[in-house]
């Protein structure tokens, strides 16, 4: 029976790539609206500034990948340093969650309907690293299989570093599945609406999701959020 | 010369991954945290509210062979292991091993409605705030712990469990 073994790193990022495009996405749907709401807002908005929207969303999606990966995998294995200090204050560390999110809700607004203020482009980069320890702060993981196989291995205090690595790469995998997702549908949505008012109804509406996001993690129900949406759809 | 925009953001890569280095070499738990639950340890103890009323400690266990079983009633994998868990307790409860289940990341509602509609035979309690996961390491249900009759941890697992010829190594351990 052998239970524990180290999957490598192709697979973790694999197991996370595809979870996101599986029936796994029940799961992450916790998340997945808040981000992709993001990056639509994001894109619209940035679009009636700059030439180059893409290349700011993508700027945001990098720093948001590199983070949700950094705090997703210290979260998964509280086992060492850093991580069993975010563990041990993820609750506290919501609230810190809900006020940039609902900060960044405001910016969408304000930087989307008024066309004297823009995004700077190093507070693009700062955005998607806040949005990305947001995320991973306010998600609560299903297990997967791989997730399952990588927590397993790293149970093992010789594996701890390793399986630290692994969860990293999972996390890699999943986050880059968040950033092609919304950036797809921001590229859709930014093709398909030449309305400037459905356009800035798209940019509120994404700053109401993202608003939704604030006051779950700070009244505290973002688990029973998860609980009615995943029930409604397991029922 | 001012930097580039790409030096800059490269710069907030690098911060982002020092902090990685210097989280994975010391050690920030705050004061009072229990040590990282091994195989080995002691199980931390708990009071628990379960939801048919009253509440049982680590301690109401003390001697006998504990299953101790997080889940919650939106996951998955914790439906899909319900099965296992029913069954094996039927056969080992018997010979004296006890389970307990927590409901984490769930709504006490949904949770308690869970329980009774899997008819559950063993106790379950309601993990309100995460509190007693928290003690365990607990990141993600389904995670499960067995606990001899000394009150230490043999071994854990992570994810569902499926098959009951594996579930049934584990409590033979504890046993």
């Amino acid at each position: 029976m052998v239970l524990v073994r180290d999957i490598g790193f192709v697979s973790a990022f694999w197991g996370g790539f595809s979870a996101f495009f599986s029936a796994w996405q029940l799961c992450i749907m916790q998340i997945s609206p808040f981000f992709i709401a993001f990056s639509v807002g994001f894109y619209l908005t940035e679009a009636k500034h700059s030439k180059a929207p893409l290349k700011s969303l993508i700027v945001v999606c990098a720093g948001y990948i590199v983070v949700f990966s950094i705090v997703f995998a210290f979260l998964a294995i509280p086992r060492f340093g850093l991580s069993r200090y975010l563990f041990y204050n993820k609750e506290t560390l919501k609230i810190g969650a809900a006020l940039f999110v609902g900060l960044s809700a405001s910016c969408l607004i304000l930087f989307g309907l008024f066309k004297k203020w823009r995004i700077n482009s190093a507070l693009s980069l700062v955005g998607g690293i806040l949005l990305g320890a947001s995320l991973a702060v306010a998600y609560s993981p299903c297990i997967t299989p791989a997730m399952s196989e990588i927590m397993n291995f790293a149970g093992k205090p010789a594996n701890v570093m390793k399986g630290f690595y692994l969860m990293l790469a999972y996390g890699a995998g999943l986050s880059i599945s968040f950033a092609v997702t919304g950036t797809v549908i921001a590229l859709a949505l930014d093709r398909l609406l030449k309305k400037n008012s459905v356009r800035n109804a798209i940019i509120v509406f994404s700053s109401l999701v993202l608003l939704g996001l604030t006051l779950l993690l700070v009244s505290g129900l973002m688990s029973s959020y998860k609980s009615f949406l995943v029930g409604f759809f397991l029922d | 010369m001012l930097m580039s925009g790409f030096q800059l953001q490269a710069r907030y890569v690098i911060c982002a991954l020092l902090i990685v280095v210097a989280g994975c070499s010391e050690d920030y738990s705050p004061k009072g945290a229990p040590p990282s639950l091994e195989s080995g340890s002691p199980a931390p103890q708990f009071t628990l509210e379960l939801i048919d009323g009253g509440s049982v400690t680590l301690d109401s266990y003390k001697g006998s062979p504990l299953v101790l079983i997080y889940m919650a009633s939106w996951c998955p994998c914790s439906l899909e292991s319900a099965p296992v868990f029913k069954e094996v307790y039927e056969e080992y409860h018997p010979k004296g091993v006890e389970f307990l289940m927590l409901g984490i990341q769930d709504s006490k509602s949904k949770f308690t409605k869970f329980v009774k509609k899997k008819g559950f035979k063993f106790p379950a309690g309601f993990d309100k705030g995460e509190r007693i996961a928290r003690l365990y390491g607990v990141s993600a249900p389904p995670t499960t712990f067995f606990i001899n009759r000394e009150g230490v941890v043999l071994s854990s697992f992570y994810g569902k469990i499926i098959e009951k010829n594996v579930l049934s190594v584990w409590v033979d351990q504890i046993l």
